[in-house]
């Protein structure tokens, strides 16, 4: 099972979790860009003197690979990610595009630009690491395995995050009661659809249901939702006549079938439709100039840039820019439009049943490469309108001489607002997660779009590649319900790894085998869209379709579905032969011959009585999830019938699980598909958990939560790592008992643990309530040994102001000899060097102050210095330095384990190994005690699985495999069929051959007295981890310390310092025990206790002060101690120290009485001699 | 009590099964689980062997930091006849508890440079010829680390005297285990096992948890499975009291020792043992002490005799 050493790695499976990051990046380095490009709109320039015309627009962008800035232009030398991540930078290339000038329509002019350094994906097309195999990659200082699909920035590497979008080019109906809001008559229902160009970019339309019968169609211009009647919009779109709409409209209704399967219309259609045309008539639009007219009319003055234009002429772009804007055609829009209304109303007389947005099936997911894309698209049109802007303004500005004609004079105004922006404010967007945008980019959330990829462990990483979150939008929502667990997402999402906790339930994670479809087929290349649709509309006019024609009147549900490819509907098959349509599709999605690609998505939506709106949706869009099942109506013996299903889909087909039984199906719906093999629903950390199936199941999710917080083997290259904080592991090992996922995703080259021997029982007493103790001899011989490593950056250049930059340098100080023992002479500490608190590690020389300044360490632990590396780009003076600081965190009591099966313990004694118990036959002493306790409650039988196979494992020097659900898979290979069903039994056989016992107890020996254990003892190697908390980050005690300036009580902070809140619960409980001296202790003594003067005069607390004892001129008698001046308080208002008292009180009391003066109330004590004093 | 006192009488006596250079298996014979105890205890924990304590590292560019080198180098056994003879560098007498003479440290140097192969144990140069790296005549010696092209390694190792208790480098023991030569036998009291009927006996048998009686499908009686494996201590049932009896036999012992290589399984036996004497022999002290200044007290005790 394990690789051979030497032998190559496959890490080709680990690639393929990151693959939806890499592919959308190259998409848009490959085309996505120019594509973008073609769909930014050019911009005119209009000089009233001159009466020219400029034209202005970009075209041919170019993004080149990552290089460093030289002198020599001719050689330039790759900038490697690894550098950047020590030097601080970013990984980015530049970005160069040009734009186009056209006087009058004249010859066009092209002006390159550089629009600045923008940031690439590492291991995408452009990327130096891409194609290296791991040799090269390790040459290249990176991980074997470096699986690339994120950003550097700064030197922190960035994720995008994967984020869950409303599904694209699908009208979906929903119920909301917000849209009630909208207006009058509005009801909560309306069907609205997310239509994305091909650029990515995306418009929402909402078609909003009147209660009169009506429908708005409402879309968002600038921040702002302008709602249409929807009978003008369908005049508008294409040459049509009333009857024309009305029979359209009505063709869902067939009075012969009143009631049956699939029926959606109702008699009301027919009235609705004449509402809506009458609302046209009322406003006395007749025609589709008169329509077109009235739509220009309203909107001229939101659209930019068209003032001069007619009004259908502005009509028309608000159509082609605002409403279904993946259709280009106005008749695919009409028949949208058309469809649209019919679902509108089925949902309205409830015989269709409105999509839930929560649902997977009406979801997409927002990729790094199209979000990038639709950013860049708008800052180039921001930058675009700002420039004509400034031309305006140049050649307005009669007092400059601005010659429109000169490109020169127009490029110099135009690089007023400079083209570099644009690439610093994508980095911008990276580093922070935050749109800066006008328009929203038709997205739900402004900020939260990249995280940091965090590399505590392996496992941790990889999950921030393979996390789908909701939406921040969802975060804040009290309702439980966008949370749920939904079968839909079976085989997409997994049901095992979410955190538990706040982001419960929407923060998911994609199964091992779930992929997101790309613009790249199998095969590499980009897909050609039109040409997809132009054959599948083939292959769908083969076998039946009706194709939709302009004036052509279809029919609707239940006797024909409308067919739609991505949103445009292209005909209608007659449903009786619609099952044969898709079967027949599938067949062809998974031939390799065929042109249809094999990530296609069938979503036939069957008739039904009051279910979905029926109809047969076909998706070829990117970014979907997908995920491999076997088609079983095709024969095949091999994996050529794998097909990829989407989520859409799959609600409406027959999956069965691959144990060979039916699951329980009807004759009447035999499974046409199966799935490769149960695990396939499990995430990559959740597959990790061995024989999860036999835990209950919140443990496999807190061993997923877990996973991820395991101090392991974070890096191979550490050496070349800068990171701010690294927690390693210094003696891993890999476990005896894995999964196989364990093997395909080359977890051994990051591992998590120590296969620890653990003991089950009660021993000493300090293993109660999930602590655990270590054997000392163990941890002193190295078992869970790690370290921090902290890595300080002095980067002289960031200190001070511009001045006095080139001033500073390392150094250290010829005349504090003190420092020599720590810092070298060029001022930086010696590698391997141990420093404590507040030693200096560094010495900074400033050559115009002449001074020196030294940073010393903070915290409370002494560290080593482990590396030191200096940027040698500047050659005359070093002007950047790392420092890498190693913490060593070996355990002690306090820190934190687990198993792999939510098994979290911490530990309480590091006990000495001698007295350990022991077992008899084979001495073994136990590394690790657990408490039976541990067990009972929590049902984690697979860790006891683990413990026996484990021991046999070890015994027989192998590997034990521990997939889950392995009596779920068919027995055909007859290799399990010919043992014993249990598992229990084949793991207890192993251990009998060998001479253990078959239940994996053993005889244990006293530690302490020598005797027997009154009963065996179950003791086996566990896999263990070491979690990331441990006390030395956490412990906080203070008995005295730094106080606050105004109260005078002790700050909170770990950090500076400070102690914990001694709160009103915790009075509360003192005061029920009647502790009334240790509530006076806890307080008063040892909070702010302050001893005030008060003149009991007066009754004032502010008026006393201090009066100097007069200076006299006394002679110092030699020898003898200064004579103490007597300290003689007085009181300001009464003018005398007469009634001077002392009294103790809280330190506040003294700052209340002084806020309250400020507000001119006094605040009187009254004095009496109450306590005898 | 009885058994105590019955063993009083008897004198451990011993008998060895196996015996290798690191390792020894012997039969202890007439004692208790105290005096099993204490020789485990002081094999493990006060045998004082020699062992790398401080690392002086010159160059180190290997991708093991600093610490994680010293770890592996202290792990490594290094022969330890002459240990009784060291000081504790604490106590030299000769360098006054500094811990850098001959007589309480030996000095390791080891110095490589991008060899071909691992750095070992081999490399490790001594400055005293009788305490090596245990393995220094094997083939292949400990791994220490491994070096790439351009990679160096100096250092300095000072391994000194100690014992386990301080930390485990210094125990010469690797595995030891002390179980009971002849568990606890079982005896059924046939006469009462028979008044049972069938039904009975299975219900019987089936209550105790690991196969440890079965029915003879033939005879139809209650027969021991595992005679002399792992039912000592077993609980009894209480209706089971009086149908079987329990012979504890808790005098004799397996002793297995096997050591790291530092020492010698049956030096280390010997080692243990000379501890135990000189433990004991600080009574003997003791009773001097007790005969110049307490003579009356002695006297009383004379007179008991």
């Amino acid at each position: 099972m394990a690789a051979k050493p030497g032998a190559a790695q496959d890490f080709e499976p680990l690639r393929q979790l990151f693959k939806p990051h890499i592919e959308s990046f190259d998409y848009m380095v490959e085309a996505g860009l120019d594509t973008m490009f073609e769909h930014i709109k050019s911009v005119e320039v209009y000089d009233p003197s001159t009466t020219k015309k400029n034209l202005l627009w970009l075209t041919n962008p170019e993004l080149y690979p990552p290089n460093k800035e030289r002198l020599s232009r001719t050689i330039s030398e790759p900038l490697l990610p690894f550098e950047c991540r020590q030097a601080k930078i970013s990984y980015s290339g530049k970005l160069c595009a040009d734009v186009c000038f056209q006087y009058d329509g004249g010859a066009i002019i092209r002006e390159k630009f550089n629009f600045g350094a923008f940031p690439i994906m590492l291991q995408s097309k452009l990327c130096h690491l891409r194609g290296a195999d791991p040799k090269k990659l390790v040459s290249y200082k990176e991980e074997a395995s470096e699986m690339g699909g994120y950003f550097i920035l700064n030197g922190l590497e960035r994720v995008v995050r994967l984020l869950i979008l409303p599904k694209r080019n699908y009208p979906m109906s929903t119920v909301r009661s917000s849209f009630s809001e909208r207006g009058e008559g509005y009801s909560d229902k309306a069907v609205l659809i997310r239509c994305v160009r091909a650029d990515q970019t995306s418009v929402s339309v909402k078609l909003y249901y009147l209660r009169n019968g009506s429908a708005r169609l409402g879309f968002w211009i600038k921040g702002r939702e302008y709602l249409l009647p929807v009978g003008i919009v369908l005049k508008a779109l294409v040459d049509t006549t009333d009857h024309e709409i009305y029979v359209n409209l009505t063709c869902c209704y067939n009075e012969k079938c009143e009631k049956g399967k699939g029926v959606v219309g109702t008699q009301l259609v027919g009235e609705r439709a004449k509402i809506i045309l009458d609302e046209v008539r009322d406003l006395s639009l007749f025609t589709r100039l008169q329509c077109l007219e009235y739509i220009g009319e309203h909107f001229q003055p939101i659209m930019d840039g068209l003032e001069s234009n007619s009004y259908p002429f502005v009509a028309e772009t608000v159509m082609k820019n605002y409403i279904f804007v993946h259709l280009d055609n106005n008749f695919d829009k009409f028949n949208l439009l058309i469809f649209m209304l019919q679902k509108l109303f089925s949902l309205i007389d409830q015989t269709s049943v409105p999509d839930n947005p929560d649902s997977l099936q009406n979801q997409e997911v927002l990729l790094p490469g199209h979000l990038i894309t639709i950013y860049l698209k708008e800052k180039l049109e921001e930058w675009l309108q700002k420039g004509i802007k400034l031309i305006q303004d140049e050649i307005s500005d009669d007092s400059k001489k601005f010659d429109f004609c000169s490109l020169a004079h127009v490029k110099k105004v135009m690089e007023k607002n400079p083209a570099r922006q644009i690439s610093s404010a994508v980095e911008n967007m990276l580093k922070t997660g935050r749109l800066a945008t006008q328009t929203g980019l038709d997205m739900q959330q402004r900020a939260g779009y990249t995280v940091m990829a965090e590399r505590l462990n392996f496992l941790r990483f990889l999950s921030h590649f393979r996390a789908v979150h909701r939406g921040a939008s969802f975060a804040g929502l009290r309702t439980t319900t966008v949370r749920k667990l939904l079968p839909d997402s079976w085989g997409f999402l997994c049901p095992v790894h979410t955190p538990d906790g706040e982001p419960c339930g929407l923060l998911n994670h994609m199964t091992s085998i779930c992929k997101v479809t790309s613009f790249f087929d199998a095969q590499g290349n980009i897909k050609d869209y039109f040409k997809i649709k132009m054959s599948v509309l083939k292959i769908l006019v083969e076998v039946g379709m009706m194709p939709s024609l302009p004036k052509l009147v279809r029919a609707g549900p239940p006797v024909v579905l409308t067919v739609f490819i991505d949103g445009c509907i292209v005909g209608s098959v007659p449903s009786g032969q619609v099952e044969k349509v898709v079967a027949h599709l599938r067949r062809l999605k998974v031939s390799s011959a065929a042109v249809i690609p094999d990530d296609m998505e069938v979503g036939y939506i069957p008739l039904s009585m009051g279910g979905a709106y029926p109809g047969l949706y076909l998706f070829t869009s990117p970014s979907r999830f997908v995920r491999p099942v076997r088609n079983i109506s095709i024969p095949s013996d091999g994996n050529e019938n794998i097909e990829l299903i989407g989520p859409f889909e799959q609600g409406f087909m027959e999956i069965r699980c691959s144990d060979g039984g039916d699951g329980g199906r009807k004759s009447g719906f035999p499974a046409t598909h199966e799935e490769i093999h149960p695990t396939g629903m499990l995430s990559v950390v959740a597959s990790l958990t061995p024989w999860s199936d036999h835990n209950q199941s919140p443990r496999n999710m807190y061993q997923c939560q877990m996973a991820k917080q395991t101090m392991a083997f974070s890096s191979q290259a550490i050496k070349n790592r800068a990171d701010q904080k690294l927690y390693h592991l210094q003696t891993p090992q890999t476990p005896i008992v894995r999964t196989s996922a364990y093997t395909k995703y080359s977890i051994d080259e990051f591992p998590t643990g120590t296969n620890a021997i653990v003991a089950v029982l009660a021993y000493t007493g300090y293993d109660m309530e999930d602590a655990m103790i270590l054997n000392k001899s163990s941890v002193e011989r190295g078992m869970f040994h790690g370290q921090i490593y902290q890595t300080e950056t002095i980067d002289l250049n960031d200190q001070g102001r511009k001045s006095d930059r080139t001033s500073k340098m390392f150094r250290r100080s010829n005349l504090d000899k003190t420092v020599s023992s720590f810092l070298d002479s060029d001022g930086l500490p010696y590698v391997g060097q141990l420093i404590k608190p507040e030693e200096p590690y560094c010495s900074v020389y400033n050559e115009v102050t002449n001074s020196t300044y030294t940073c010393k360490r903070r915290g409370s632990e002494p560290v080593y210095v482990d590396y030191v590396s200096v940027d040698v780009k500047n050659k005359k003076q070093l002007q950047k330095v790392n420092i890498r600081f190693r913490h060593p965190r070996n355990p002690v009591i306090g820190d934190k384990f687990s198993s792999r099966h939510g098994q979290k313990g911490v530990c309480s004694q590091l006990w000495p190994d001698i007295d350990m118990p022991f077992s008899g036959t084979t001495g073994m002493r136990p590394d690790l005690i657990i408490n039976p306790h541990a067990f009972p409650s929590r049902m984690t039988i697979a860790m006891l699985l683990e413990s026996v196979a484990a021991k046999g494992g070890s015994l027989r020097g192998e590997f034990v495999d521990a997939t889950p659900f392995r009596s779920s898979v068919k027995k055909d290979s007859g290799e399990s069929g010919s043992k014993s069903d249990s598992l229990v039994d084949e793991l207890g056989l192993l251990l009998k051959e060998k001479g253990f016992n078959y239940h994996g107890v053993e005889v244990l020996y006293s530690g302490v007295y020598g005797t027997e254990l009154t009963c065996e003892i179950f003791i086996g190697p566990v896999y263990y981890q070491r979690l990331r908390h441990m006390v030395s980050d956490k412990f906080q005690v203070r008995s005295t310390g730094t106080i606050d300036q105004v109260t005078r009580q002790p700050i909170k902070g770990r950090k500076r310092g400070g102690g914990i809140r001694f709160g009103e619960m915790e009075r509360d409980s003192l005061l029920a025990h009647g502790a009334a001296y240790l509530l006076h202790d806890r307080l008063h003594t040892c909070s702010d206790h302050h001893i005030a003067d008060v003149c009991s005069l007066c009754g004032s607390l502010l008026t006393t002060t201090f009066q100097q004892p007069q200076r006299r001129p006394v002679r110092e008698i030699g020898g003898l101690p200064p004579g103490k001046a007597l300290k003689k308080v007085f009181c300001h208002a009464c003018k005398t120290s007469r009634g001077m008292e002392t009294v103790a009180m809280p330190y506040v009391f003294r700052y209340l009485a002084a806020e309250l003066a400020a507000m001119n109330i006094k605040m009187t004590l009254q004095l009496s001699n109450g306590a005898g004093a | 009590m009885e058994r105590l006192l019955k063993l009083n009488r008897l004198m451990p006596r011993w008998k060895v099964l196996e015996s290798r250079s690191r390792f020894l298996m012997f039969v202890l014979e007439g004692t208790t689980e105290s005096f099993v105890r204490v020789l485990l205890r002081i094999m493990t924990e006060e045998v004082p062997t020699i062992a790398i304590h401080e690392v002086v590292i010159e160059t180190n560019s290997s991708f093991l930091s600093d610490s994680f080198l010293a770890q592996r180098l202290r792990f490594i056994p290094l022969t330890s006849d002459l240990a009784n003879l060291m000081y504790y560098s604490t106590e030299c007498p000769n360098c006054n508890g500094r811990g850098y003479c001959h007589l309480c440290s030996v000095e390791f140097r080891l110095s490589a440079k991008c060899v071909a192969g691992d750095v070992t144990s081999k490399d490790l140069v001594t400055s005293n010829p009788s305490v090596l790296p245990f393995d220094f005549f094997d083939p292949t010696g400990t791994a220490i680390v491994k070096l790439k092209p351009g990679e160096e390694l100096t250092l300095k190792a000072i391994a000194r005297k100690g014992i386990g208790k301080d930390h485990i480098k210094w125990s010469p023991l690797a595995a030891t285990s002390a179980k009971y030569f002849c568990p606890s036998d079982i005896r059924i009291n046939e006469e009462l096992m028979e008044t049972l009927t069938l039904e009975q006996k299975k219900q019987w048998v089936a209550s105790y948890p690991t196969d440890l009686f079965q029915v003879d499908p033939q005879t139809q009686k209650v027969v021991l499975c595992r005679p002399g494996n792992g039912y000592h201590n077993m609980p009894l049932n209480p209706e089971a009291r009086g149908v079987i009896e329990v012979f504890e036999k808790k005098d004799t012992f397996v002793f297995t020792v096997e050591t790291t290589g530092a020492l010698k399984a049956s030096q280390l036996l010997m080692n243990a043992l000379a501890i135990l004497k000189r433990k004991l022999l600080s009574f003997r002290v003791l009773e001097d002490h007790f005969l110049d200044h307490d003579l009356a007290g002695i006297d009383k005790l004379d007179s008991e005799n």
